[in-house]
């Protein structure tokens, strides 16, 4: 609770930050991020589109809910008609994955391993998209410093990965956009490259969606496979009336 | 055009006529869209054995789905299927041959079966949700258990061993699924029969509790036994109560899941109650390498090959029983080798007789539509185990298209 409250008091600073930057701990850094990234409820309709080693890209829709600022979430691809209907529920941030497959009529419960596997084939796994808070879970931050990415002031930071994690990164270097804490970059390590990042994802087209600051287009390139997937919201909503019960493996089967 | 032929056409139309109007009701009322989809698949499986055996099936799903009145969904598909290449198989071919010395060619001939051209109508159900209830009627999907491979708590799908992930047949039922909160449900389902006697009728209760989903299921249906020593089929039946649950959760970082069933039979025909039970356990290492090893005991199932019988064959292809043997492992690996491309190995054994039949597959999708898929099954046991070498060796190439 007292995270929370603290990326509230965050998020109604805003437009103050600006003027304090260098005075804002780490911290209350990722406590920002962390609260303009999850916020309480989404509704967003939006394609991903994977650009595979061979060149050729893949295009699915989908929609997506979560409340409680990520801590569940439903994933529900509408197209194409190979994966159509076939729905993922994640609960606890993504340590609690239910998938459920509209051919068989069945849902299968993934175990928390399954968190590393890739979705449909692209380059966000259920970890980037269900572990709503996993900055603040997960790792250790350390504010580097003050950086220009895409000409604009970014806070830098470094996040460790915390020694009980089970996070599939080991570390993590985010440039967060100064005025608003929306990180334009990550950059993803592993153990086995500590060095060189695995994947990078950038966020762009950012606008103003119910008075939240929105990336509309997300890019994760995988640097080993030389692959893209590029998410793109079509429409997003915050601050629904989103029923607790829409997040059960019963609403999970309901087309 | 005879008789039957023209009736079966009629009973399909009229089973077409009802998914439409089931499907586009809520247009009319609210304008919302119908979706219609589904896919073609061409399957070629060459088995060889003593001899080579070469059949291939056409087969075309057309869904149709709509959701445009509040509260009220509705889905159906039909399914054409032409066949073609060796149409007619005979199940005995593939039994040892002194199980089956006794028959005169005439009874022999009489388990030949023969794949026609069909088409049907696989589902077509209304489902009605309002608040914490939904209700489904009409012919539709059903499926219970945790397990992968086996599901000895579902009464109504028998999957194909080497290709479990398959589409499983629409069952005609109603379907009542209730919320006891958000944690927690109740599931109804009442399946007619043409006599109300062998009307199936099930009840599950299911909870999330500390990360595992536990289920209790009880379930009332005919128990079927055909005795097939004389050499031709005679019918048993028993009244069923089966009890039964399934777990699925996670320890040490494994999944793992287990299913229960025990079937109560009414005994009027000297038949014994037996136990089923599933153990299966799964993990998905960093590198995308995905394993599942299960294992199913099958009270209903014999202890070792030689005391297999012509009945406990039949059985089995007729899915009266799950297995031959009483007790069987089940392993499956995948692995991504590329973003398109996915290799897999499926191995069963089976540990009353010693048999084991490879199934290696790969697994390509070119784009985003279509899907590749290479087959091959491999069976390695002695002639008389569940998985002979007299089988031979099969391969399938499937591909299917989506629109």
């Amino acid at each position: 609770m007292p995270g929370k409250l603290t990326a509230l008091f965050m998020i109604s600073l805003l437009p103050l930050i600006p003027l304090q930057a260098e005075e804002l701990t780490a911290d209350q850094i990722m406590q920002g991020i962390n609260a303009l990234l999850n916020q309480p409820t989404l509704y967003s309709e939006g394609r991903m589109v994977i650009q595979t080693s061979s060149g050729q890209e893949r295009q699915f829709t989908m929609n997506s809910w979560s409340v409680n600022g990520g801590e569940k979430t439903v994933m529900r691809y509408t197209a194409p008609s190979r994966v159509r209907g076939q729905s993922t529920l994640m609960l606890n941030h993504a340590d609690e994955i239910w998938v459920y497959f509209p051919r068989t009529g069945r849902v299968r419960k993934l175990a928390t391993h399954a968190r590393y596997q890739k979705m449909e084939g692209s380059d966000f796994t259920y970890e980037d998209m269900g572990s709503g808070d996993t900055f603040i879970e997960d790792f250790s931050p350390e504010l580097i410093g003050l950086d220009k990415k895409c000409d604009t002031e970014c806070y830098y930071l470094e996040l460790t990965r915390r020694p009980d994690s089970r996070s599939a990164y080991s570390r993590l270097l985010i440039w967060a956009r100064v005025t608003d804490f929306m990180p334009l970059l990550i950059d993803y390590f592993t153990e086995d490259s500590s060095e060189l990042p695995v994947k990078r994802l950038f966020q762009s087209d950012i606008s103003m969606v119910d008075g939240v600051p929105t990336a509309g287009r997300m890019e994760m390139h995988n640097l080993l496979d030389n692959t893209v997937t590029i998410m793109e919201t079509d429409s997003i909503r915050y601050n629904l009336d989103i029923p607790e019960d829409f997040f059960t493996t019963r609403n999970l089967q309901n087309p | 055009m005879s008789q039957s032929s023209h009736e079966k056409i009629t009973t399909c139309c009229i089973h077409w006529f009802l998914s439409l109007l089931l499907s586009t009701a809520p247009l009319t009322v609210q304008g919302g869209p119908v979706e219609i989809f589904g896919y073609g698949e061409f399957d070629n499986l060459l088995q060889s054995g003593d001899e080579t055996e070469l059949l291939t099936a056409t087969k075309l799903r057309v869904d149709l789905f709509s959701t445009s009145m509040e509260g009220f969904t509705s889905g159906s598909n039909l399914n054409f299927y032409l066949y073609g290449g060796q149409t007619t198989l005979n199940p005995l071919d593939y039994l040892p041959a002194d199980l089956t010395a006794f028959m005169p060619a005439d009874t022999y001939r009489l388990y030949e079966e023969t794949y026609a051209n069909d088409w049907y109508l696989d589902n077509c159900w209304l489902k009605m949700r309002y608040r914490f209830l939904d209700l489904t009627i009409g012919k539709q999907q059903l499926a219970f258990g945790a397990g992968y491979a086996w599901n000895p708590t579902d009464l109504f799908n028998r999957p194909d061993l080497l290709d479990v992930t398959y589409e499983q047949p629409g069952h005609q039922a109603a379907r009542l699924d209730v919320a006891t909160d958000g944690l927690g449900s109740f599931t109804l389902v009442a399946s007619p029969a043409a006599e109300m006697e062998d009307a199936t009728a099930v009840i599950q209760w299911q909870r999330n509790i500390n990360r595992f989903e536990v289920s209790l299921v009880t379930a009332h249906s005919p128990w079927f036994y055909t005795d097939y020593s004389s050499g031709l089929p005679v019918p048993f039946k028993e009244d069923r109560l089966m009890y039964g649950g399934s777990m699925v959760g996670e320890l040490l970082s494994l999944g793992i899941w287990c299913e229960y069933a025990f079937s109560d039979l009414a005994g009027d025909q000297g038949f014994e109650d037996f136990s089923e039970l599933v153990l299966g356990s799964d993990y998905t290492f960093r590198n995308g390498l995905y394993l599942l090893g299960e294992y199913f005991w099958n009270g209903d199932g014999r202890e070792d090959s030689d005391s297999y019988t012509l009945t406990d064959w039949m059985r089995m292809y007729g899915g009266e029983t799950r297995s031959l043997a009483s007790s069987q492992l089940y392993v499956y690996a995948n692995y991504p080798t590329t973003d398109l491309v996915s290799i897999g190995l499926t191995g069963l054994y089976c540990l009353s007789d010693g048999g084991a039949a490879l199934v290696p597959t790969l697994y390509y999708t070119p784009e985003a539509e279509t899907e590749i898929t290479l087959m091959g099954n491999i069976y390695a046991g002695e002639n008389r185990d569940q998985f002979s070498e007299e089988m031979g060796v099969g391969f399938l190439l499937r591909f299917r298209r989506y629109f």
